[in-house]
């Protein structure tokens, strides 16, 4: 493995991360937003 | 509220600062990033190298004649190949055709020193030859490549009755023949060398041979192509069975175009014996397909010398970007885990690029090249950019949930609460390790400069950029945040916090540190300088360099060579029995030593030339009486060489000369007790003629262990100078950090306990200090300091607020104490996977550093919190006074508590 495919595996595996963790967050948002306003319809 | 002693001025200060930072993003961010990206423009420029002199400490009076002598004597940088037939002896045409043809190409390796190769194929290998009318004249061994079975008999009659040759360059069981070749220092360049060595010296003639000679490229014609023309075909061989002949030009093999003899064997080496390989052979103008199957191989060729270890050093020096890969996506995970988001992952990692990126930079614009063997130094200060930034970021989620999730005034706090440990941690570091500068080694003293800024430039990340970076960054979910003081991890700080500052649990710990401390300093005393072992310590011990080494070892007896240089007052004292008579009582001296395999030197060629003359009596082996007799005797000899091929023996003036001994290897004890020995002769054997008056003088020492005497000795000298002023450098800094006499030693005791322990690990696992070890080592020495720090502040900024020592402790434990749990956790593992290098220097430092990470977080968060706790430190308890004499808020600064 060279300089090269160590950055690009690296980049790549931490852009995969970041939106992965977007992702996992939004969906969190979107329950909680959800669940607000459920109970603000109650 | 504040950390460290800073007064309350000083806080706001930094408070003050840090709403600044924010204030003036924007140009600070262009100032930052524009610098950094002409640094990544730097780095694309630095060269991976290994500078020999370098590594040599040149004021030292070894290397002085070393460096003064090794262009004529021979330096340290030789390789010594050993051709070993596997039946029968080396005398057959064939085998002796090949040790020709591989002195050659061995001749033709860039950086060679051409009057330098020793080997029965070179014509600087002479023996005397009786001619008619009883004239006696010296020539070389081989002339040119023995023709049939005569050719050879008569070339291993020489062999036998030539003193300096047999057993020298030929064992004495007639199986392997020795190639000894020496390099110019200032030419050398190991990735070259290496990739030379093998294909044009050793796969033609070892695993790529086919049992015929095949015509290699002419040297001096590098462009102009040479038709695979096969020479010679030799009887009972693949090539014979094939039906090649002379003549036959060879175009192809296994559909792939050759045009020589290196192209032929980069084809052949892969494949096994049995395979058949098919070869396109033009004869005329048709080209045949002839099948070749490949037979066993009849000789073996081994490889040793420090330019052949560095060469398989570069071979593996691409495991570090698997490593750093790895490393890279293991930390992420484990940071995104801890940190429950992304931020907190990036962090660690742009600290650590920036650094690296600024540190490269450095190192090319003063002129330093990267060593492949210091790559785990770049890798420990990034391990500190890491750890810093995690305390940085672990603070900023605690200040943003401290201050209702203001996002501006948790960055501020974080900055300002943080900076004095960060500042102090990173400037210890800093200046600890420059204190190698002390050491005259030139490696070592850019490294110290290069190490030393590289830790400076965590600031710039952390101090600087990141709190900018994660301003611009949208914040956190407090889901996230919040998430951080729940799960199991927590859970286990707390329990562990919990036990050890209980009262069974505290003086657990006290005794456990100092009966480790006890065994460690017991077992430290067998730490040694220099290598330890006769395998070199950078490669593996079944790695092929170890194997061919010890393999030349056991054929030879001894291949390390100290030069000791005769130095004579005047011109002609070379000529002067008493002195040549000195040199060989110093031979056979030496040569008692079970560590000396055997020694050359201008007398040998005396005694034999002597002998040769008197009609081979044994009794004329002896150093002739007369100064006149001698020098007809050296006339005898040297009468039909030009003066660069017997400069090896003797400088033209005969006023300087050597002895040459070769060790059988260079473990750092032994090479201490032969220069003793030596210096013990010198002593006792002044070479003075009747009058008193000094004739010449012998002057140590060249050769691969003068020059390692001389580096031992200057290790020797300022290993235990080192480790004082890392101490003291250290403690200097909490000095003034804390400004307390007494807080230092608080913080330096875990590190002195886990520098014992290290010192212990390096005796019992036979690492020696030397010139590789010793910068690692002294970095080392600081190991932990940054997690003390960080406890400790936080300890102080808690009892400023509740004036309970006990209960801050606890407080400090598991919140900076978390991180630098975490943190150290995280290291270890990483630092952990350079074990799996192929380079043996890299993972045994590797594996040692990650027990030294481990050992000292284990120590700052046991034995110094414990300590505080029973000794209860006037520097902490008047902070606790203070904290019930005033009120708590400042009103800008202080909002976070």
């Amino acid at each position: 493995m060279g300089l090269w495919e160590s950055i690009a595996i690296v980049t790549v595996f931490s852009i995969a991360v970041i939106v992965i963790d977007e992702i996992i967050h939004a969906r969190r948002r979107k329950r909680r937003e959800g669940a607000g306003a459920a109970r603000a319809g109650h | 509220m504040s950390s460290g002693t800073t007064s309350e001025q000083d806080k706001r200060a930094l408070y003050w600062l840090g709403e600044r930072l924010i204030d003036y993003r924007h140009p600070v961010m262009i100032v930052v990033l524009v610098v950094t990206a002409y640094f990544a423009y730097l780095c694309s420029q630095l060269t991976l190298e290994t500078s020999f002199g370098d590594l040599l400490p040149q004021s030292h009076p070894f290397v002085q004649i070393h460096n003064k002598y090794a262009g004529t004597f021979g330096g340290a940088n030789n390789i010594q190949l050993m051709v070993e037939v596997k039946d029968g002896d080396i005398f057959t045409v064939s085998t002796l055709d090949r040790i020709y043809k591989i002195t050659e190409e061995m001749d033709r390796v860039y950086g060679v020193n051409h009057n330098q190769i020793d080997s029965i194929g070179h014509r600087t290998t002479r023996y005397l030859r009786a001619q008619a009318g009883g004239f006696l004249k010296a020539e070389p061994v081989m002339i040119q490549m023995p023709k049939t079975a005569d050719d050879a008999a008569n070339i291993k009659r020489i062999v036998h009755n030539t003193e300096s040759i047999y057993g020298l360059l030929v064992s004495l069981d007639d199986r392997a023949a020795l190639v000894r070749a020496n390099f110019i220092e200032a030419r050398l360049d190991h990735r070259r060398t290496f990739s030379e060595i093998n294909e044009r010296v050793i796969a033609p003639f070892e695993k790529g041979w086919i049992g015929a000679l095949i015509k290699g490229r002419d040297a001096l014609k590098g462009e102009q192509a040479a038709p695979a023309v096969v020479e010679t075909v030799y009887r009972d061989t693949p090539a014979a069975k094939a039906g090649l002949k002379t003549g036959d030009t060879i175009v192809s093999a296994n559909g792939k175009p050759v045009a020589d003899r290196i192209e032929l064997a980069k084809v052949i080496e892969p494949l096994q014996p049995g395979a058949t390989v098919a070869l396109g052979v033009k004869r005329g103008d048709a080209v045949e397909n002839v099948p070749l199957t490949i037979g066993d191989r009849d000789l073996e060729v081994y490889v040793a010398g420090e330019p052949r270890l560095y060469g398989w050093v570069y071979s593996y020096v691409n495991d570090i970007f698997w490593i750093l890969t790895i490393t890279w996506c293991f930390e992420w995970v484990l940071r995104w885990m801890y940190f429950h988001d992304w931020r907190g992952a990036l962090r660690p990692s742009l600290t650590g690029v920036i650094a690296a990126i600024w540190g490269l930079a450095f190192i090319h614009v003063i002129g330093f090249a990267l060593d492949p063997l210091i790559l785990v130094m770049p890798f420990l200060i990034t391990a500190r950019a890491v750890s810093h930034a995690i305390q940085m970021h672990d603070r900023y989620y605690e200040e943003y949930e401290r201050h209702d999730w203001n996002q501006r005034k948790a960055i501020v706090a974080a900055f300002a609460e943080l900076f004095v440990p960060t500042f102090s941690g990173i400037a210890t570091d800093a200046l600890g390790v420059l204190v190698i500068i002390l050491v005259p080694i030139v490696m070592l003293r850019n490294l110290a400069i290069v190490a030393s800024w590289w830790i400076l430039a965590i600031t710039v990340a952390e101090l600087l950029l990141n709190p900018i970076v994660y301003y611009y960054l949208r914040a956190p979910d407090m889901d996230a945040v919040l998430a951080r003081e729940k799960g199991w991890y927590k859970a286990l700080i707390n329990r562990v916090t919990d036990w050890n500052l209980s009262p069974v649990g505290k003086i657990s710990t006290m005794i456990f540190w100092l009966v480790l401390a006890a065994i460690g300093a017991v077992l430290m005393r067998g730490l040694i300088v220099g290598d330890p072992t006769s395998a070199s310590p950078l490669v593996w011990e079944d790695s092929p360099y170890n194997v061919s080494h010890a393999h030349i070892q056991d054929k030879f007896g001894g291949v390390e060579p100290l030069i000791v240089v005769s130095e004579g007052k005047d011109r002609d004292a070379m000529k002067e029995p008493r002195v040549l008579r000195t040199m060989e009582k110093f031979q056979r001296y030496l040569e008692r030593d079970r560590d000396i395999g055997y020694s050359v030197s201008l007398t040998d060629i005396l005694r034999s030339v002597n002998q040769v003359f008197h009609e081979l009596e044994p009794k004329w082996g002896v150093i002739p009486n007369t100064s006149r007799d001698v020098a007809q005797t050296f006339f005898i000899f040297f009468s039909g060489s030009p003066p660069t091929e017997t400069a090896k023996w003797v400088d033209p003036s005969y006023t300087t000369a050597h002895v040459t001994f070769f060790a059988r290897n260079h473990k750092g004890d032994n090479i201490a007790r032969i220069i003793a020995r030596c210096k013990e002769f010198i002593a006792a054997n002044p070479m003075k003629n009747e009058k008193g008056e000094t004739l010449a003088e012998f002057k140590l020492a060249g050769g691969l262990i003068g020059v390692l005497a001389a580096a031992n000795e200057e290790l020797v000298r300022n290993d235990l100078l080192m480790n004082f002023l890392g101490f003291f450098t250290i403690y200097l800094i909490v000095l003034f950090t804390y400004r307390s006499w007494a807080a230092g030693i608080y913080l330096l005791l875990p590190l002195v306990i886990s520098n014992i322990i290290i010192n212990a690990a390096m005796a019992v696992w036979g690492i020696g200090i030397n010139v590789n070890t010793l910068p690692l080592v002294t970095v080392g020495v600081g190991f932990g300091i940054d997690y003390g720090l960080y406890i400790l502040s936080r300890i102080i900024e808690e009892i400023r607020v509740n004036g309970d020592l006990e209960l801050s402790i606890r407080e400090a434990l598991t919140t900076s104490g978390k991180a630098v749990s975490f943190t150290a956790v995280v290291m270890v593992f990483s630092t952990a996977l350079w074990t799996f290098s192929n380079i043996r220097f890299n993972a045994v430092m590797g594996g040692l550093l990650a027990i030294w990470m481990f050992v000292s977080f284990v120590a700052s968060e046991t034995l110094l919190p414990v300590m505080i706790s029973y000794f209860r430190p006037g520097f902490i308890m008047r902070e606790a006074k203070r904290a019930s004499r005033r009120p708590v808020v400042q009103p800008q600064a202080a909002a976070v508590s």
